[in-house]
């Protein structure tokens, strides 16, 4: 963008330094675990005491943990001695130089999802010029959100400009002590996002980590919070629809929602980290613990994710319900094809009366894909005219693919009413048929039938992620079909 | 090593070469096999995913006996009539702790290809088939019970014969003095194309603590169909462990059902492997739980090959400060196209301190299949509660009219009338016992 002004120019690039890459000339920490690598990525990153002190604390419970095996997901043991875990941003001198130095895989992918040129260039990496579209979209939208009085920026600003938030918030929802990954994340997490919506403001844009760049390097320990004052509406888009490629193996990140009274939280993810190759090598192992904490009444918190990446995914994004009358959501699409793995679902814990929850899960299992749900559903005893409704759907996709469903229901007060359905099955020959006999091909029927199959979660993704949900699904099950 | 573990394996130690086919070593060895996989395997807790929802210590924790010689003596005064015994058979076979009761049993004239014999005597004979079906178990109380098995029936069908009435067999644990152990075993051999149905009863007495821990195995052969209804009674100090597990041959077909009334800790896994093209599995299931009651059942059904079908229905009613928790699985191994698979899991929760906990589960590996499941924590239904209200009918009992009709599905299908009205009759019982009145009806 030639046309623009100098100084914009200028601004965006300072802000991106001082901001974002502060530490881009700095080293790597040698790989391995101890309190000498927290206190160094504590320093790097000049954070308070009380933070180094809580991720400390973090560490000492962490040593106490083992790694849990519950899971439906088969992988080999993770060596965490042998992760580095403090690696600045990639320098822009690693970086690829051109397009043309980018696996061509990759961009033939990014074609098919109709991702702009200067797109494609940073996603893959590519050393971008600062001057374009994006970054100048991203500066009017930091105007505008300032205005409304809400706070968006990455975890270590947070932590800097708003101690007192973070101080209040952060593992209020996810304890330190949670899980073995949530403790790991809270002793060793880099960066991540921070939002705070002030109270009865309603956030004029949909917040998107696609906005900030620097955020998809942030690496294996993100750590976001989330925060809806009293009144206040926020649609949050996570992550990104295009692949990247990572060569981290593993993806332990945290995010914690908070919801005061009559607040709203939309979360949406389309997770599409590496799978591997065919043979199932490589590939990022998502060790996700998401929960949001609807604390107000009438407090209002949807998630909705579509999973297609990833060796293996491990993640529950779950809700609390404290508040009275206030009400869960979960809508998730996981894709396991080639040698995935998926055991996702959600934990909907009802504490206040008149709460309320849906859970609407459909997986698709494709080649050797293997797909779990694992729910939980719990009414505790005072919990009264709480209501929950749960239907989990899996799709087969070749004789080999598996799909498992270990829905958990406990139900505690006797106003309950918990329902839950499931079913499995494959695309069915007749649908096949109506469609090949209508001249659709083969994949074109199946991407119809699979797509037709997700509508019910799609319909909740904001409307662009939904069309690009879609295509990357086609993408995904692409060479899949006999 | 807990209180139950330790003072078993002295009474073991101490019995175990007085037990049936003690002049026989490999019987002997085998019951050492079995009792060391019992203390070799750790006490479930709660942390054990099959255990999530059922606290076991209470009867860790406590000193059984078993194994010493019950005197007939002590049930004189026991006939068949004061038993709470349905009448729908003239074949009643009948256990006193872990012994044939040959003065309480009428086993009738059985038809042609029909034999019953008891376990002890099959442990006594020289070369004995029965140690077949002692071991390779998976958890902890099957091995026991091989280990410290002393009676038992085992019903062998001929190919090809079809026994229309009913077997009963009964086992009672009757007032004993000491907290006492009985173990209790009931194998049914299908041969091809034969037919049966069995009735399997465990009853506790009296309100003496007491520990039951039952096996059946069922093995329907090729053809084969076998009916199964499984009747476990007991009060709260009674805690009874019930493993069923059924084999279906090609085209062969079992339908078992479980009622479970009551019980301190009650658990009953029923185990259904399905390994011929062709077979079938029904799983029904009742429980009922009240006051300090905790009922568990674990159902778990292997489609192990192609063209099997399972259906399963269980149901469940807690009311007081009671328990009731389900957990079924379906399994559907690679290779096991075309098998259609049905599982639901509905229950009443009744009482402010009862509780419900479900847990349906599906694990599928292969892809032409249609299975679903279905689970349900509710009420009672209110727009039918206020019809028979505005028709004058009082609350207690409109309540126990609808909880009535709930569980009344289960027992519905059973074909033989005598026995469903029984059934029938028990949980109006129990539908008084939790204290709500309601009116037998005779048809």
């Amino acid at each position: 963008m030639a046309s623009q002004p100098k100084e914009i120019t200028e601004f965006v690039t300072q802000k991106y330094e001082a901001g974002f890459y502060t530490d881009i000339e700095q080293d790597s920490v040698s790989p391995g675990l101890n309190m000498d690598v927290i206190e160094f990525i504590s320093k790097k990153k000049g954070e308070p005491q009380w933070m180094l002190d809580w991720r400390l604390k973090a560490y000492t419970r962490w040593t106490n943990m083992i790694e849990p095996k519950w899971a439906h997901v088969k992988y080999p043991p993770i060596n965490l001695q042998a992760i580095s875990y403090y690696s600045a941003p990639k320098s822009q001198e690693d970086a690829p130089k051109s397009l043309d130095e980018v696996d061509p895989e990759l961009l033939k992918t990014y074609e098919k999802l109709g991702i702009p040129l200067e797109e494609q260039k940073m996603l893959a990496g590519v050393a971008v010029d600062m001057v374009f579209d994006s970054v100048s979209v991203m500066t009017t939208f930091k105007e505008k959100l300032a205005e409304a009085g809400v706070i968006f920026c990455s975890f270590s600003e947070a932590v800097k400009n708003h101690p007192e938030l973070v101080q209040r918030y952060l593992g209020s929802v996810v304890p330190v002590s949670d899980n073995y990954f949530a403790a790991l994340n809270s002793a060793v997490f880099t960066d991540g996002s921070f939002v705070y919506i002030p109270k009865n403001i309603r956030c004029p844009m949909e917040l998107s980590t696609y906005f900030r760049i620097n955020a998809m390097n942030t690496g294996q320990f993100e750590r976001t919070l989330i925060i809806a004052d009293s009144g206040s509406h926020v649609s949050y888009l996570e992550g990104c629809t295009a692949p990247m490629r990572d060569e981290n193996q593993l993806h332990a990140a945290v995010v914690e929602l908070v919801a005061l009274d009559n607040a709203e939280i939309k979360y949406s993810t389309v997770q599409n980290w590496y799978p591997g190759d065919e043979n199932g090598v490589g590939g990022i192992y998502n060790f996700v613990t998401k929960r949001a904490d609807c604390r107000g009444v009438n407090s209002k918190v949807s998630w909705t994710q579509v999973e297609t990446g990833s060796a293996i995914t491990w993640k529950y994004p779950s809700c609390v319900l404290k508040g009275n009358n206030s009400v869960g959501e979960f809508y998730s699409v996981a894709l396991a094809r080639s040698y995935q793995q998926a055991d996702t679902g959600t934990k909907m814990v009802h504490l206040g009366e008149n709460t309320r929850s849906t859970i609407i899960s459909k997986g698709i299992s494709a080649d050797q894909g293997q797909n779990a749900y694992r729910g939980l559903v719990r009414i505790a005893k005072g919990a009264k005219n709480a209501r929950n409704y749960t239907q989990c759907d899996s799709l087969l996709i070749g004789d080999r693919s598996g799909a498992h469903t270990f829905p958990y229901v406990e139900v505690k007060n006797k106003t309950a009413q918990v329902e839950h359905e499931a079913s499995t099955s494959k695309i069915s020959d007749d649908q096949l048929f109506y469609l090949r006999q209508r001249g659709i091909s083969d994949e074109d029927a199946i991407n119809m039938i699979v797509n037709g199959f997700c509508r019910e979660v799609f319909k909740e993704l904001p409307m662009e992620f939904a069309v690009e949900a879609q295509k990357l699904l086609s993408i995904s099950l692409e060479g899949s079909i006999g | 090593m807990s209180a139950l573990a330790n003072s078993l394996a002295t009474q073991f130690r101490e019995h175990f070469n007085k037990l049936p086919g003690a002049d026989n070593p490999s019987i002997v060895a085998m019951r050492k096999r079995a009792f060391s996989h019992f203390e070799a395997t750790p006490m479930p807790t709660t942390k054990h995913e099959d255990w999530k929802y059922t606290d076991i210590r209470p009867l860790y924790d406590t000193t059984y006996t078993a194994l010493n010689e019950a005197s007939e003596s002590d049930f004189e005064d026991l006939h068949l009539s004061d038993l709470p015994l349905p009448t729908f058979t003239p074949h009643v076979v009948v256990f006193l702790d872990d012994q044939f009761c040959r003065r309480l049993s009428n086993v009738g004239a059985l038809p042609k290809g029909v034999e019953l014999t008891t376990i002890k005597s099959l442990l006594q004979r020289k070369s004995p088939t029965i140690i077949d079906h002692m071991e390779g178990f998976d958890t902890a109380f099957p091995s026991l019970n091989s280990a410290l098995l002393r009676d038992g029936i085992y019903v062998d069908l001929e190919p090809g014969t079809n026994m229309v009435e009913p077997i009963h067999v009964v086992f009672l644990s009757p007032h004993g003095k000491a907290p006492r152990l009985n173990s209790a075993r009931l194998i049914v051999n299908g041969q091809n194309n034969s037919r049966c149905v069995i009735v399997e009863s465990h009853y506790n007495l009296s309100g003496a603590q007491s520990m039951t821990n039952a096996l059946t195995q069922i093995y329907a052969r090729e053809g084969a169909r076998v009916l199964h209804h499984r009747i476990q009674i007991g009060e709260t100090a009674a805690h009874h462990i019930g493993n069923v597990f059924a084999t279906v041959e090609k085209d062969a077909e079992v339908e078992t059902y479980s009622f479970a009334f009551g019980g301190g800790i009650a658990r009953i896994d029923v185990n259904a492997d399905l390994i011929g093209s062709g077979a079938n599995v029904v799983l029904n299931g009742l429980f009922m739980v009240n006051d300090r009651q905790h009922i568990d059942h674990h159902t778990r059904v292997r489609h192990r090959m192609p063209h099997t079908n399972s259906t399963e229905n269980y149901k469940g009613i807690a009311d007081g400060d009671g328990r009731g928790v389900f957990n079924g699985k379906i399994l559907v191994e690679k290779n096991a196209q075309k098998v259609k698979a049905l599982q639901s899991s509905r229950n009443l929760l009744l009482a402010d301190n009862a509780e419900i906990d479900t847990k349906p589960e599906l694990e599928i590996y292969a892809d032409d299949v249609s299975c679903a499941h279905g689970a349900t924590v509710g009420q009672l239904d209110e727009d039918a509660f206020f019809y028979l209200r505005s028709r004058g009918i009082d609350e207690q009992t409109a309540r126990s009219i609808l909880t009535f009709a709930f569980a009344a599905e289960i027992p519905g299908d059973i074909s033989i009338v005598d026995l469903r009205k029984w059934l029938e009759g028990l949980i109006i019982d129990r539908t008084n016992a939790i204290g709500l009145n309601t009116v037998r009806h005779d048809e």
